[in-house]
């Protein structure tokens, strides 16, 4: 019909694999209320719907709306959620799209089977980074003016910076002990992890942990031990989610 | 899609609040982009790179002042350097208009660049 | 009280999905490029070049302790 594919996601076929490429509906609502579909090839299908560019704007709507269609596919399939704002021109494009890649879903699909992606962010009172800041700064400055001294204005700058960086690498250290502590909790689960550490003030770290879905509940216990553990750390954990994190088939 | 997600919290997500609002700036800037600002889009691009070599140099240039290998000659050649470096990204800054939030974005394994 | 909490969590659930939507998932370069897909491109390109420079970041702090290095 001439009108641009919406990719949300891909997932493990219910279609035989083979060669030929197969083209079915699926019983989801698409962006715009148009009817999603598959495009199958070989074991992977691509859900899509058709979407008139003219007519559907993209905002927060529409990605929710776009979010809300990948947890009603991982319902019942293993799913790859797609990023919001893939399209392609035609149905053989998409197919093509499958064909090129297929491989490497078909090993990521591999990995994300029958587990749920959690979201845990561990927030610190910045007040309270002030206080240890300072506290453990006394010594790190003086190790600072060791290495530099002189009194130009060259070699004050870059004490200055010296020092800096001296307190972000003790914070460092603290919160690579916090994930050491949740990594031997959570190792009888078998996780998979990505982390961010420092991505802000009071955002100290921010992990997606991958797990088999029989293990959610033993999860949610360990990281609430951790969190009773940890009275001055505010912890917010999400999900399950479909593995947003763990889909991305060109991460290296 | 009115579920909720969240599964355990301490604190009473007010911590959350300052996050929120930031990541919500990001979010409507990305998503309503339109020809107008594709322009300040492509100057944040190359603004925020030059951050990030900065950024580099800079991390590079403390490691070696802790290697504690470096004469007084070569730390005030290094000061100088790195004074430099910011002041002209503080002027570019200037010239674009854009603040360090606008160049703050998400590294992947890098976390935050700021 | 209790309408609040729940409010809030609603938000950060909202917050959390759009994070997501917009900045994870399968990464693949449609032919179309549309407004949102197109800065999404280009950050694609320079993931992917942060990676490489982390790498090498990490090789050189390695050194750095034993040998001379010119910045």
């Amino acid at each position: 019909m001439g009108k641009i594919k919406c990719v949300y996601a891909i997932v493990s076929s219910d279609q035989p694999g083979n060669d030929s490429p197969v083209y079915h509906d699926v019983n989801v609502s698409g962006l715009a209320g148009a009817n999603t579909y598959a495009v199958s090839f070989n074991g992977i299908s691509a859900i899509v719907s058709d979407f008139d560019s003219e007519g559907t704007k993209l905002d927060k709507t529409s990605a929710l709306k776009f979010a809300g269609v990948i947890e009603e596919l991982a319902l019942c399939h293993c799913i790859l959620p797609m990023r919001f704002g893939t399209f392609f021109e035609s149905k053989e494009a998409v197919l093509e799209m499958l064909k090129k890649h297929c491989e490497k879903f078909v090993h990521c699909l591999g990995t994300v089977k029958n587990k749920y992606e959690y979201c845990l962010k561990v927030f610190w009172d910045s007040n309270l980074y002030q206080s240890k800041i300072e506290s453990d700064s006394v010594k790190t400055d003086k190790e600072a003016s060791k290495l530099v001294s002189g009194t130009s204005p060259q070699t004050e700058y870059l004490l200055c910076k010296l020092k800096e960086h001296k307190k972000e690498e003790k914070l460092l250290e603290y919160v690579e002990s916090l994930i050491e502590e949740i990594d031997q909790k959570l190792v009888h689960l078998d996780p998979m992890v990505k982390s961010k550490k420092m991505v802000s003030k009071s955002l100290i770290l921010d992990a997606v942990y991958l797990l088999d879905k029989k293990y959610k509940d033993a999860f949610i216990y360990e990281i609430d031990s951790f969190n009773k553990q940890h009275e001055d750390l505010n912890l917010l954990l999400t999900g399950p989610w479909p593995p947003y994190s763990f889909a991305d088939i060109n991460a290296i | 899609m009115s579920e909720n997600k969240v599964l355990l919290n301490s604190g009473s997500m007010d911590d959350l609040a300052a996050e929120m609002e930031k990541f919500e700036n990001k979010v409507s800037s990305r998503i309503d982009a339109n020809p107008d600002n594709v322009d300040s889009g492509l100057a944040k691009l190359v603004l925020t790179l030059i951050e990030l070599l900065r950024k580099l140099m800079e991390k590079q240039a403390m490691h070696r002042l802790e290697g504690g290998s470096l004469t007084d000659a070569e730390i005030e050649r290094l000061g100088e350097t790195l004074m430099k470096l910011e002041t002209k990204m503080e002027e570019l800054k200037m010239i674009f208009n854009l603040k360090d939030e606008d160049l703050n974005i998400d590294l992947g394994p890098l976390g935050n660049l700021m | 009280m209790q309408e609040s909490v729940i409010n809030k969590s609603k938000d950060v659930t909202l917050l959390e999905i759009l994070d997501r939507v917009l900045n994870k998932g399968v990464v693949i370069r449609g032919d179309i490029v549309i407004s949102v897909a197109d800065i999404d491109l280009v950050y694609v390109g320079l993931n992917i070049l942060i990676s490489s420079v982390e790498t090498m970041n990490k090789m050189q702090c390695s050194s750095i302790k034993s040998s001379e290095l010119r910045l």
